[in-house]
């Protein structure tokens, strides 16, 4: 019999102690996914690929720059950076879709979010990379965008810094690595941890970058799905924990050596849904992902850059429709309903920040910076003591 | 659409009879300034709607005006709910406020039950097929319209009017409850059109 987390749950501390105290977990090499290891966050089932790509219509896209190593030339490298693209749909430039957003702590960039304070409409792919590339990411964007007689949209791109390991003064990403992760883009599982935007971003100062996760909503509204990508930059490690487990307190380690000093620092998170919702529930949603991010430890620091968007797939605008017609009309769920969205986003952001760190590697970047992996086989045992594991797929229970 | 309740402490902006059947209505508000005394606008920043009659009443009766609005909302379903008069939106100014009478509560809850009138002092003008209307009471303003807007589209119009204290409501989609995982539609204005309808806003509170 396999019992999911509720069930597990519900069936007491007994039950939990028998999961928890199973003697026979192997070691894990390689990385792997949080939830093919047992850890199973929240109470909502993941979609078919536990990504933000569940969500239908969107896909991701990275361009990853990893080149040179040793001491830092501007201009030259080392380079440890790289580019993020998500397509909310592919007809996103002739259709807007709502979209919200939350600002846990603004020490950041986002570009489009007055377009969105204003109109709550997104009109361009989503691009993610570091702090000094924001400038470049938003022109190459531009020329992705619909240049005719109608109203221009913002492109949006967010940002977070990882110049301890890479050489952020030098700009290394340019056009063609915009167009490359735009082009790239796919639905279906997503890459994560080293890659895109995360190629160079530290995580409760172990190795970060990108992850994803998603929920699958319950009844009555089982056919929608909620899917979250984060770019995970951030965190004090003593506060980091996972499903609860004070795993950053435990491993007081494998701290990063660092070329430079750096506070700890930022996170994007992006949630889409294709259930159909207003602007301004997608801002509900936006905040319910700080909710996840705060449950992995975050306090959204002082230097923190803190941003989430949040769109619907569910109710396109055409464009000229937008600006020229008469009306238009919007689905809405009503907030009577919107319970398991709210929960779902907050989970969603939790698993795809942990997945960040289940998936970086270990990493050297400029001066010899050295960033380590969050090490899996000790935070599986602390997680074990702490009963917050779970059979993994390969152990009976469901993946 | 406007139908006005005015007492000597107190006026009332009626949207709807006191006691309604469950609905909503998009709204938005926007203080300037220094203004700041305002009660019961969180369910506006979260939910972007309203239920409940616009009080609009000397600051230093606040309190007093807020709990007969949540008196009329027992009143209208012991739970109340978003949907049936909670919070009221009391807006308060910054003026002297006038002796209340002790009945003060009762003459408030009995006027609130008339619905109110179409006073002379709502000002109206046509959009098309749709109707907007404004009042002015002290620093404050209340603009209300049946052309269909979203809480965004609203906003905008808020920053039409001068005063320190606005609040716009469309009567255009009225967001009555739907069964559990049911869809609700709604229906928003082009930019274009907004635009226009911002130009007759502003020629109505000129």
């Amino acid at each position: 019999m396999s019992l999911d987390r509720r069930q597990v749950l519900q069936l007491g501390p007994l039950a939990m102690a028998g999961v928890a105290t199973r003697a026979d977990r192997k070691s894990v090499t390689g990385r792997h996914r949080a939830r093919d290891l047992g850890v199973r966050i929240g109470r909502l089932q993941p979609g078919r690929w536990n990504a933000i790509t569940d969500v239908p219509g969107v896909e991701v896209g990275h361009s990853t720059i990893i080149e040179g190593s040793g001491p830092l030339v501007v201009g030259r490298g080392p380079v440890r950076t790289g580019v993020t693209a998500i397509w909310p749909n592919r007809k996103i430039r002739d259709d807007y879709l709502p979209c919200g957003f939350d600002v846990p702590n603004g020490n950041g960039e986002v570009t489009g979010l007055v377009q969105l304070r204003s109109l709550g409409i997104l009109g361009s792919p989503i691009c993610l990379t570091n702090t000094s590339s924001v400038g470049m990411v938003y022109d190459a964007l531009l020329d992705q965008l619909l240049d005719d007689d109608l109203p221009a949209v913002e492109p949006v791109v967010g940002e977070t810094w990882d110049a301890v390991l890479n050489d952020i003064e030098g700009r290394h990403v340019h056009k063609q690595h915009v167009d490359a992760a735009l082009q790239g883009a796919r639905t279906g599982p997503v890459e994560e941890g080293c890659v895109g935007g995360g190629t160079g971003m530290i995580c409760y100062q172990f190795k970060g970058g990108i992850g994803t996760a998603s929920r699958k909503l319950p009844p009555p509204l089982e056919k929608f799905t909620v899917g979250v990508l984060v770019q995970a930059n951030h965190g004090a490690r003593e506060l980091l924990r996972i499903d609860g487990a004070p795993v950053g307190e435990e491993i007081g380690d494998l701290l990063p050596k660092e070329g430079r000093e750096t506070d700890p620092n930022s996170i994007l998170m992006v949630v889409a849904t294709d259930a159909p919702l207003l602007d301004y529930q997608l801002n509900r949603l936006a905040r319910r992902a700080g909710h996840g991010l705060a449950k992995t430890g975050s306090i959204s620091g002082n230097s923190s850059g803190d941003f989430t968007l949040a769109f619907s797939t569910g109710n396109p605008i055409p464009r000229r429709v937008f600006w020229r017609g008469d009306t238009y009309t919007q689905r809405s769920i009503d907030e009577t309903a919107i319970y398991s969205l709210l929960e779902a986003a907050s989970e969603a952001t939790e698993e795809a920040i942990v997945n960040a760190l289940f998936l970086a590697t270990d990493m050297e970047g400029r001066d010899g910076s050295r960033v380590f992996a969050l090490p899996l086989n000790r935070t599986l045992e602390i997680m074990q003591r702490h009963h917050r594991l779970f059979p993994s797929a390969g152990e009976g229970g469901q993946s | 659409m406007i139908k006005l309740v005015t007492l000597p402490f107190c006026s009332v902006v009626m949207l709807d009879a006191w006691n309604a059947p469950p609905s909503r209505y998009f709204a938005a508000y926007r203080c300037r300034g220094t203004y700041r005394w305002l009660l019961g606008h969180p369910v506006i920043d979260e939910f972007a709607t309203i239920s409940a009659p616009i009080f609009i009443t000397p600051r230093a009766l606040l309190g007093k005006i807020y709990n007969a609005g949540i008196s009329l909302g027992h009143k209208r379903d012991p739970e109340m709910g978003i949907d049936l008069g909670w919070p009221p939106l009391c807006i308060g100014l910054d003026e002297e406020a006038p002796e209340l009478p002790d009945d003060w509560d009762l003459r408030l809850l009995g006027a609130l039950q008339t619905n109110g009138d179409s006073a002379s002092s709502v000002r109206r003008k046509d959009f098309g097929d749709h109707l907007v209307e404004s009042v002015e009471i002290g620093d404050a303003a209340v603009v209300v319209t049946s052309a269909p807007l979203l809480p965004k589209q609203l906003g905008y119009l808020c920053e039409a009017a001068s005063s320190p204290v606005v609040v716009a409501v469309s009567v255009g989609n009225r967001l009555e409850r739907v069964g559990e995982g049911l869809l609700r539609s709604v229906t928003a204005l082009s930019q274009d059109k907004l635009t226009a309808l911002y130009g007759v806003v502003e020629e109505l509170l000129r």
